[in-house]
């Protein structure tokens, strides 16, 4: 197994259409109040941009919803994926108020915190996360994060993110034009 | 050249997936921060789903879109979730995903339900299927002894594309005798009258040669979002070197993807087109030889009668002015060089050419003028010109779009094929008047159901669909005693919702069939209880697809919902003509089939492509038009009393139009789609409430919305003589000032839809829908 | 609403209250050791036997707060790695002797042993108090990640403390007891001095990030903000001037109290609102 998994998200070719949104939810069966991945919208106005970038968890290297658990429910899988074993959490959302990606999600009605587990059972039977699956356009793809870095050129943030130096992402992100020189 | 193949795909998509339950809580209530969700969550298992014992079916995401074959897993009988399928070169979206929770919607119709309280005050009461059957017959029979058959009504719409689903319904009308048609596609009715006229047919795809343009000019339509599968193919013609120009009030998806966004006004884009032809055929850009031996433009027309000149007793046989031998002749004579312009020859006093007349429209429009009347700036225009003109191939992106919902449409469809054809721009690769397509660009599919004798069908005259609201108010054409709508919101949907309102509490006996509770179901005396996708068995071989595919049922229909197929059936035993209806659904997509070299056995196994890759309509210039030649001179709307070349006619209700109307509605509204809905479909299921949210929203400029006290995110009403829609502002630099965007397809549930502000009014040459020339106010609310 | 994080408001203000007051009276008696002899003994049991409804109140809320409450035990299996694991048990173990504490108050005020827990209580409280302070000095929550939140969380515990005390034995004319109010009143003054310097620190974040300036904007553009400063900074002056100048009356310096105590909890609800409000941050 590979040390660190991430995602290559081409943010430059993605078109915002909300089908990884959708078919994570469809996938995971999440609650209402919880959407693992989310697509930003990236807007200005003079002059006139909109960009959209999709991300769910970025599984940083660094992980603070990791160290700020008091439950230790989230753990480094080898292959690098941060997974939260859902029944250890209490719904303290340390980990809500520590990750600069909004990542973890918390359900009112289940009392607890849930976020994108990279499909690891999905990755366990040799599938692509579901995310990476339906995406219309392919600008989403996952794998050895060293390999996704050597093979597609581009940022781990961009104006208006967190700095990648907190948590040192897992990922990967072709700009949007507007943040090309 | 390869498929266009998904990057890095990295899964087949046949393999089943695993998944082992997570066992998290099944949820009840549905409070997400603030977005309440309407209604009550699906009884969809929350949790990833055990698919360890799932059974699959394959089916097609029927509403109009671009039908993408999806993978539904079933277990204990029950829809658990929906996946795209097959290795197709495009995908299905958040919507066909999403079908798991329309199939399983709690608030899914499960009986026939008669109206108890007035119409729209939702008291109903449940009836069986024998009762509202006998109802309907009874209806019927009563509309038809007291006001004729005319008094009957019959509306179908994109709700479901599928062959034994709208066809089943006309063909029962036809077999009682006929029906008063609602006339007019809402979306493209002026492309229906314009293209197949002009080229020979329309829905011929050109998409498939997208990745080989050059100069790629989107213009007034929004394939980002409206053909959003298939997108990447643009991108990648733009990684390849093309340029990519987006002309459209707002910086559509599309233009922010683009090299170049083009403000201009609603309605004015024939202004832009005359002008840019005017620099192609003073700068002589245009291709000459394309257009002596493809096109019309030779052809002489009569200065007294206004008409084409033909051959005596010959259909075809227009005439010509051959430069070489100095004499007229038919346009197909062989070794000749017909003339483009007759000026300065000795016919001009009986005769012109299809080219002259066409060049005296574009002559005015200098890019000054273009300036003036769209906004666009003279430089712009000239550049646009050049550059479409030189850079090839070209294709201008058509594909339906909203620039063609507008007063005079039909002259802005033209104006794209008078373009591309002065420039050569048909039947090469990557180039052309991109319009959606399907199947039936290569086979003909028959109806499901053998229709009767036509003489037995009355013709009688149609209520145009934009001013359906009007017409049933004022009986015109006649009285309807009865009206059956299916596959279709007209609440959402048709324009001057008030009016659309008003109409369906006026009808005596409104059947509406559907699935769920829509805002035009709300109207209805009589609602039964339609099937959805996976629930019936059904064929997809339309318009819209490249693949031709099984629909099959999944699930057991929920409650005593039935198939329209079986509805109709039912009705039509009840009339003594059910024999060529009661045959099994596999009966009848086998007799849609015949002929087209597909079986029923083939597509069990998978989809059927009959389209080859890549497909180039009209391929070497070649038209399906009676003279095989692009015939740009239309007498179809001279007959109506207009100028058969494209012109230019300024729309009424715009912001140089009629300055009453002006003085208190000064911006104008166009309409924009967006990916959580096709039309009002999806609109009410939770998780496309989740990602697409709940409200309306109306785009404002910031000057605009400064001058009236409206910031971002403020609860607003747009509003005009004909109602009002209410809305939440987004305020950004993203549409052109004196402009705003109101999306198409909320329910009334939800708010209302953004049709109770549109015009209503009929295109005159095609009849097509103008609801891209309205003028509103809007001011802050509360 | 749900951004103003009531109940850690209420576990954090109501605990650093109880600490404050514990820490106080260890104060005032070493300045004053007759304290508890004096006019105010009854005054000063009652002040001590607070100390543990006040803790443990607070604890409530902060289990209540959590999704699944009854789970609650879980939150110490990370101690090595979480804040809120160590902010846990540090609170276990300041209860337990706030339950003695209190306890001794109520049955044996005059034990040297209740004075010596006093004392331990009052260090082991501040530790603790810094302790959860540093739950929210997380690297990626610039709004929070400055000295300023530990200082703030410290002050409030001083403030409330000193105010309460005073608020006990003012007007009692024993010699010592005085030279014990003038001190609380001057560390009154100074724990006002000390929340006007963290007030200036965090606008100084201002236009550090977007983050930052937002809970800046967060914090003073809010109608509570000034409310807050009348309660907080304009009453606890009016009191130490009242106390120095021996004006003050136990009534008044209550009445003091009763309004600083809501200017606490209105500074706590900015705290949190003017993060969690952003949520979330991308």
């Amino acid at each position: 197994m590979s040390k660190q998994v991430g995602f290559y998200i081409d943010m430059a070719n993605c078109y915002g259409c909300q089908t990884c949104q959708v078919a994570c939810k469809s996938e995971q069966g999440t609650t209402p109040a919880v959407s693992w991945r989310r697509v930003r919208h990236f807007d200005t106005d003079y002059p006139a941009t909109h960009g959209t970038l999709s991300m769910s968890c970025n599984h940083c290297d660094n992980p603070e919803c990791l160290k700020n658990c008091p439950t230790g429910a989230y753990v480094k899988l080898a292959n690098g994926i941060v997974y939260q074993n859902h029944d250890k959490c209490i719904g303290c959302r340390m980990c809500v108020m520590a990750c600069p990606y909004g990542a973890p999600q918390y359900d009112p009605e289940e009392g607890k915190v849930s976020k994108c587990s990279y499909c690891r059972e999905r990755i366990e039977a040799g599938l692509q996360p579901q995310c990476v699956e339906a995406c219309p356009g392919g600008n989403i793809i996952a794998g050895d994060l060293q390999e996704l870095r050597a093979k597609y050129p581009g940022a781990v943030e961009l104006t208006g993110m967190p700095k990648a130096k907190l948590t040192r992402p897992s990922i990967i992100i072709n700009p949007a034009k507007a943040f090309k020189k | 050249m390869e498929k266009k193949q998904n990057k890095d795909k990295q899964l087949s998509l046949s393999r089943r997936t695993f998944i082992k339950a997570s066992g998290a809580a099944v949820t009840t209530a549905a409070v997400v921060g603030g977005v309440d969700v309407l209604f009550d969550s699906p009884d969809v298992v929350d949790a990833a789903v055990d698919l360890s014992n799932a059974k699959t079916f394959t089916s097609s995401c029927a509403m109009e879109c671009l039908h993408h074959n999806l993978k539904g897993y079933v277990v204990d009988g029950k829809l658990v979730k929906v996946e795209s399928n097959c290795d197709d070169t495009t995908k299905a979206c958040l919507r066909g995903i999403s079908r798991t929770q329309w199939v399983n919607h709690p608030d899914r119709i499960k009986m026939p339900m008669l109206r108890t309280g007035e119409k729209g005050e939702g008291k109903w009461k449940e009836i069986g299927w024998d009762e509202a059957l006998d109802l309907i017959v009874t209806k019927i029979k009563e509309t038809q002894q007291q006001y004729g058959n005319q008094g009957l009504a019959f509306r179908s719409g994109s709700g479901n594309f599928g062959s034994l689903t709208n066809s089943v319904g006309q063909t029962f009308f036809n077999y009682l005798g006929g029906n008063t048609p609602i006339f007019g596609s809402l979306c493209c009715q002026v492309v229906s009258t314009t293209m197949p006229a002009m080229i020979g047919t329309r829905t011929e795809a050109m998409r498939d040669t997208i990745p080989d343009s050059k100069y790629i000019l989107v213009w007034g339509t929004n394939p980002a979002v409206t053909m959003q599968s298939y997108f990447p193919w643009y991108l990648d013609a733009m990684k390849k070197g093309a340029r990519m120009v987006t002309i459209d009030p707002r910086l559509s998806e599309t233009a922010a993807k683009s090299d170049e966004w083009v403000e201009i006004l609603p309605g004015t884009d024939t202004a832009l087109g005359l002008g840019m032809l005017k620099i192609i055929i003073e700068d002589k850009l245009y291709d000459k030889e394309f257009l002596l031996h493809k096109s019309s433009v030779p052809f002489l027309v009569d200065k007294t009668t206004g008409d084409q000149v033909k051959e005596e007793g010959n259909d075809t046989g227009y005439l010509v002015y051959d430069e070489l031998s100095k004499s007229i002749v038919r346009h197909d004579t062989p070794g000749i060089t017909p003339a483009l312009s007759i000026v300065g020859t000795d016919i001009t006093d009986k005769y012109t050419t299809v080219f002259d007349l066409i060049y005296e429209e574009a002559k005015p429009w200098t890019p000054e003028k273009v300036q003036e009347e769209t906004d666009i700036p003279a430089g712009t225009v000239i550049r646009l010109a050049r550059e479409y003109a030189t850079t090839k191939p070209a294709m201008i992106i058509q594909n339906m779009g909203g620039f063609q919902r507008t007063e005079f449409g039909s002259y802005a469809v033209g104006i794209h094929i008078y373009l591309a054809i002065f420039t050569g721009n048909f039947g090469v690769p990557g180039a052309g008047v991109c319009d959606a397509g399907g199947v039936t660009q290569a086979i003909k599919v028959n109806p499901a159901i053998k229709p009767p004798e036509a003489s037995t069908i009355a013709k009688y005259p149609a209520i145009p669909a934009p001013k359906f609201g009007e017409y049933i108010l004022e009986d015109k054409p006649t009285k309807i005693n009865f009206l059956w709508l299916m596959t279709t919101s007209l609440m959402t949907q048709f324009p001057n919702t008030n009016a659309v309102k008003q109409a369906l509490k006026k009808i005596p006996f409104v059947v509406v069939a559907d699935n769920l509770m829509t805002s035009t179901a709300l109207y209805a005396d009589l609602i039964l209880p339609s099937t959805t996708i996976f629930e019936d068995t059904n064929l997809m071989a339309s318009i819209r697809h490249q693949h031709v595919q099984l629909m099959e049922k999944a699930v057991d229909p929920v409650g005593q919902a039935k198939p329209d197929l079986w509805i109709f059936t039912e009705l039509a035993k009840r009339f003594g003509f059910g024999e060529e209806f009661d045959k099994t659904p596999e009966e009848l997509i086998e007799r849609c089939l015949e002929g087209t070299g597909i079986t029923i056995e083939q597509l069990k196994k998978g989809p059927v492509t009959p389209i080859p890759f890549p497909y180039i309509p009209y391929k070497d210039g070649i038209f399906k038009t009676p003279t095989k030649k692009a015939e740009l001179f239309m007498p179809m709307w001279k007959e109506k009393g207009f100028n058969p070349v494209v012109t230019y006619i300024r729309p009424k209700e715009f912001i140089k139009g009629d300055q009453a109307l002006v003085e208190k509605y000064p911006l104008m509204a166009v309409q924009r789609k967006i990916n959580r809905t096709i039309h009002s479909s999806f609109g009410t299921l939770p998780w496309i409430i989740e990602a697409g949210g709940d409200t309306p929203h109306a785009l404002i400029h910031p000057d605009d919305a400064a001058a009236r006290g409206i910031k971002h995110d403020d609860k607003v009403v747009v509003y005009n003589d004909r109602g009002e829609h209410h809305a939440v502002a987004i305020v950004k630099a993203h549409i052109k000032p004196g402009i705003i965007a109101l999306e198409n397809g909320w329910w009334e549930q939800q708010g209302g839809s953004s049709s109770y502000v549109t015009n209503d009014a009929v295109e005159p040459l095609g009849g097509g829908h103008c609801c891209n020339n309205t003028l509103v106010e809007i001011k802050k609310e509360g | 609403m749900e951004a103003w994080e009531l109940p850690l408001v209420l576990f954090t203000v109501l605990g650093q209250w109880g600490i404050g007051i514990a820490l106080m009276i260890t104060i005032a008696e070493s300045v004053a050791p007759s304290i508890v002899d004096s006019a105010n003994r009854q005054n000063i049991r009652f002040g001590g036997m607070m100390v543990l409804p006040l803790i443990a109140l607070g604890l409530l809320f902060s289990v209540f707060h959590l999704g699944t409450p009854f789970a609650a035990y879980k939150a110490l299996f990370n101690l090595g790695t979480s804040m809120l694991s160590l902010e846990i048990l540090a609170f276990i173990i300041v209860s337990a002797l706030a339950l003695v504490y209190s306890y001794m108050w109520w049955k044996n005020p005059d034990s040297g042993l209740r004075r010596t827990i006093g004392i331990v209580l009052s260090v082991v409280g501040i530790i603790a108090i810094v302790i959860s302070s540093k739950v929210y000095t997380m690297p990626t929550r610039l709004g929070w990640d400055s000295w300023e939140t530990i200082a703030a969380f410290l002050l409030t515990a001083v403030l409330l403390g000193a105010t309460t005390v005073a608020a006990l034995v003012v007007g009692n004319k024993a010699t010592d007891v005085m030279k014990a109010n003038k001190v609380l009143a001057v560390i009154i003054l100074l724990a006002v001095v000390g929340i006007v310097v963290t007030l200036a620190g965090i606008s100084s974040m201002y236009g550090q990030s977007a983050e930052q300036s937002a809970v800046v904007i967060g914090t003073f553009a809010n109608g509570m903000f000034f409310v807050r400063l009348l309660l907080s900074l304009m009453i606890p002056v009016i009191m130490a001037a009242y106390i120095l100048s021996n004006k003050a009356t136990n009534n008044l310096v209550t009445l003091g109290l009763g309004g600083i105590v809501v200017g606490e909890l209105l500074g706590r609800v900015l705290f949190y609102s003017s993060t969690m409000s952003q949520y979330p941050w991308f």
